[in-house]
């Protein structure tokens, strides 16, 4: 009985329910697509970074992302490799090995990190062969042979064909030095492109006796889920018990990224929680209107036995008719925006300096996708009928602080 | 009139709850954006003053093609710089530094770094003004091979006060030359170049270790900021009538663009949500002034009846809405100012994201601006909701005749 009275005294007073309508559909929709397009951002910033360089899971010695220095490499890279090759989670894998170094050419010097890669893997565990600018990528007999960045190449002067020397130290702490020819010029929209030289890991084992040892394995889970990669994490943990390795996922060496990313989400939930306490503000008033215009009609449901409980039930099916109505509209809206902009990213390559002062890594294309989510349209539709509902109670209480009489004489 | 407004605002006490109401979503939404406001201008403040002060200066001056090429044989040649740029009105500080691309080594580990040449004197005026040092002392001395780090140099190269680090570098004549010194002090800046790469060096004792008497870059620091653009012509003008080299003379405005950038998408951003949010309050006070409206009608009929004219009547009614809105607007003030004046001077501690700040060349301790262009903003903003809200009631209301509206249902 009291779903059918809320449901006509919705469209009895329909300036207040279209108003209360256009608010939550149009709250509902904005916030849909900003959480789509906060979660569409960070997941094509968090797959740049980690696809260009870092990968989804490192095997480190133990201690390296604390004191990586050549007292905490994987010392028997074989055996990691074995343990690696039988774990069915595992698509790729694929060992580095890094060292600063200072990079000399006829003009000017650059202090920086040269990589040790396996050429053949390499492509199969980060964006690097694809970033080539200029040349070829390396090959697997390629010897004193590398690749440099393109800002590197710009500051030493230096093109294809040109050799640059190199200073570094070698595991055993003598001097490793030596000239490589440039063979490619990348560009990955990260730090690499100003300081990185990659070699060869063959190669750098002769210069740098780093034979066996690796600072780096990388590995590249089938599926890339967070909950697989820390289920890949535990399980090789285990598997390398005794080793002295660290198995992370990417979130170890990006917890820079990850915390610039929680404190964006964290100012931006600020300013969008300003706008919903506006809102509901906004609902409560019009709710507080339409009930003690009724406040004689309450009194009189009152005074024929009606408990307050049954008002405030009364008045809740009104607050949720509308709620599920917005929330549904707004769903619907919302999810085509999140949709449409996941199918046709947002470009902002507009804003490239802005993006480049902050070296997002890995971000060559500025094209912004959302994220369409289901699991985001429930959240944001529910909240939207809790808040419906939260705006009901303080007129309730109002109105049934009134005696029946008082409620029915009242002016 | 006065006697109109005098009704107008007792009316607004005759449903409390309801007046009550507007006025707490007035006062919670304007605070929100009076903080956001001084929150947001804080920390773009401290971002370009760190930036600025650290970096290049407010006025920079550099050999020309240095800023691309950063090469030793572009920089400018050793001279009484500071004493004849000081003499330009708005300069406050001036710094001369080298600098030089070079590799810092520990025991334990390598890094490429940023060797930076100044002194210490000038060095307060700039990178000193904020206490940068967080152990040891910020002195790079002419006599003694000291040198000051960023932390997260120190703390890759796992180095303390007192150890030694070996810094190498390719001097003016293309020969890499290497030397041992010590760590008297290790700073904070804000600014992620320097923290993570920069090694700061007495100016004269890098010129012997690159063999190049020179200085790559002249920083300036302008007393009055709102002169820079003048200042730079003045700076400009003096520079060929002394020296008539070519030099590029650039603001941090020109060699920062991100920063004006950021500070135009904040705005834009602000500005956005202000429009977001007073629309969602006019539609609250549209809502209201009409139920307001329409449970007075009668008594409008009666005050139109007895001779008031309507101007009187929709004065009444517009100033209901304005005090209504002004009452939730001091509330605001109040509140939002008190806000901001408790982070200004207390800071807002965000060192939770002190990985991700830093990155971005932020403290991790952001400390509120307060300005009244924040009030007058808020003002304007409400004032225009509050009579645009009201538009609609008043013109049905006025289309009423005497009698309709007493005999109105």
């Amino acid at each position: 009985m009291f779903f059918k009275i809320a449901w006509r005294n919705v469209w009895v007073n329909k300036r207040r329910s279209i108003l209360t309508l256009l608010l939550s559909i149009l709250c509902v929709t904005f916030l849909i697509f900003v959480f789509s397009f906060h979660k569409g951002t960070y997941g094509k910033m968090f797959r740049d970074a980690i696809e260009v360089y870092t990968g989804y899971i490192q095997i480190t010695g133990q201690g390296y992302n604390d004191f990586p220095d050549q007292d905490h490499l994987i010392f028997n890279v074989k055996k990691v490799e074995d343990v690696v090759k039988e774990n069915a989670d595992i698509e790729y894998f694929g060992t580095r090995f890094e060292s600063f170094g200072l990079f000399s050419a006829d003009m000017d010097s650059v202090g920086g990190i040269i990589i040790g890669i396996e050429p053949d893997k390499e492509p199969n565990i980060s964006r690097m062969k694809k970033s080539i600018q200029e040349g070829r990528f390396l090959k697997e007999d390629d010897y004193g042979k590398a690749l440099i960045g393109n800002k590197l190449a710009k500051k030493l002067q230096v093109g294809i064909g040109d050799t640059i020397t190199y200073l570094s130290s070698a595991v055993d702490q003598s001097m490793a030095a030596d000239i490589v020819e440039i063979v490619g010029i990348f560009y990955t929209s990260s730090e690499f492109d100003s300081a990185g030289m990659f070699v060869n890991k063959a190669y750098m084992d002769d210069i740098f006796y780093s034979y066996g040892s690796a600072t780096h394995m990388i590995v590249y889970p089938k599926k890339k889920s967070d909950k697989n990669l820390d289920k890949v994490v535990m399980s090789l943990s285990e598997d390398l018990k005794g080793e002295n390795l660290d198995v992370v996922t990417w979130k170890v060496p990006l917890k820079s990224l990850v915390s610039s990313l929680q404190l964006d989400f964290a100012f931006g939930l600020f300013s969008y929680s300003i706008l919903v306490i506006v809102i509901f503000f906004v609902i409560m008033i019009f709710t507080m209107l339409a009930v003690l215009q009724r406040t004689k009609e309450i009194g009189v449901l009152r005074a024929i036995g009606n408990k307050p409980m049954h008002i405030f039930q009364m008045i809740a099916w009104e607050a949720l008719i509308l709620g599920v109505i917005s929330a549904v509209v707004g769903a619907i809206l919302g999810g085509a925006l999140a949709y449409y902009f996941q199918v046709n990213p947002i470009n902002m390559e507009g804003s490239r300096e802005m993006m480049d002062q902050y070296n997002l890594s890995g971000m060559v294309d500025l094209n912004f996708p959302t994220l369409f989510s289901w699991i985001t349209i429930m959240k944001v539709s529910l909240f939207m009928v809790g808040l419906n509902l939260l705006a009901v109670v303080y007129p309730v209480w109002k109105v049934n602080k009134y005696k029946p009489i008082e409620a029915i004489n009242y002016v | 009139m006065f006697k109109m407004f005098k009704i107008a605002f007792f009316n607004l006490w005759r449903r409390k709850s309801r007046s009550f109401m507007v006025i707490l979503m007035v006062g919670v939404g304007l605070s929100a954006m009076i903080f956001s406001q001084g929150f947001y201008d804080g920390m773009l403040g401290q971002m370009f003053k760190d930036i600025v002060r650290t970096g290049e200066g407010e006025i920079s001056i550099t050999g020309d093609g240095y800023r691309e090429s950063k090469l030793l044989k572009d920089v400018l040649p050793n001279s009484d710089y500071k004493k004849v740029l000081s003499k330009v009105e708005n300069v406050r500080f001036v710094s001369e530094r080298l600098r030089s691309e070079g590799m810092a080594s520990s025991a334990r580990f390598s890094q490429g770094v940023i060797l930076v040449g100044s002194t210490k004197e000038a060095e307060k005026d700039f990178i000193g003004y904020n206490n940068p040092i967080i152990e040891g002392e910020f002195s790079f001395p002419e006599d003694k091979k000291i040198v000051s780090v960023g932390h997260v140099l120190a703390e890759k190269l796992k180095v303390k006060i007192g150890r030694k680090i070996v810094l190498q570098a390719q001097d003016a004549t293309g020969q890499i030359v290497a030397s041992v010194f010590r760590v008297g002090g290790i700073f904070t800046t804000n600014n992620p170049a320097l923290d993570k790469r920069g090694v700061m060096i007495n100016i004269n004792l890098l010129r012997d270790f690159l063999k190049k008497d020179a200085v790559s870059e002249i920083a300036i620091v302008v007393k009055d900021i709102a002169l820079l653009d003048k200042t730079n012509i003045a700076v400009k003008d003096l520079w060929e009538k002394e020296y008539g080299d070519k030099a590029d003379i650039k603001t941090f405005i020109e060699i920062y663009p991100m920063l004006i950038s950021m500070e135009k998408s904040i705005n834009v951003f602000i500005y956005i949500s202000y429009f977001a949010i007073c629309l969602a309050i006019a539609m609250g006070i549209f809502n209201i002034m009409t139920i307001t409206v329409y449970e007075r009608m009668k008594e409008y009929g009666i005050l139109q009846a007895v001779g008031t004219p309507m101007r009187k009547i929709s004065a009444m009614v517009y100033f209901e809405a304005v005090a209504l809105c002004g009452l939730g607007y001091l509330m605001a003030a109040l509140f939002g100012s008190g806000l901001l004046a408790y982070f200004t001077i207390n800071g807002l501690d965000l060192s939770r994201f002190s990985e991700g700040l830093n990155d971005m060349g932020m403290a991790s301790v952001i400390f509120a601006e307060f300005h009244v262009s924040y009030l007058i903003t808020a003002l304007v903003a409400i004032m225009i909701t509050a009579v645009i809200s009201v538009y609609i009631p008043v013109r049905k209301l006025k289309k009423m005749r005497p009698m309709q509206s007493i005999r109105f249902s």
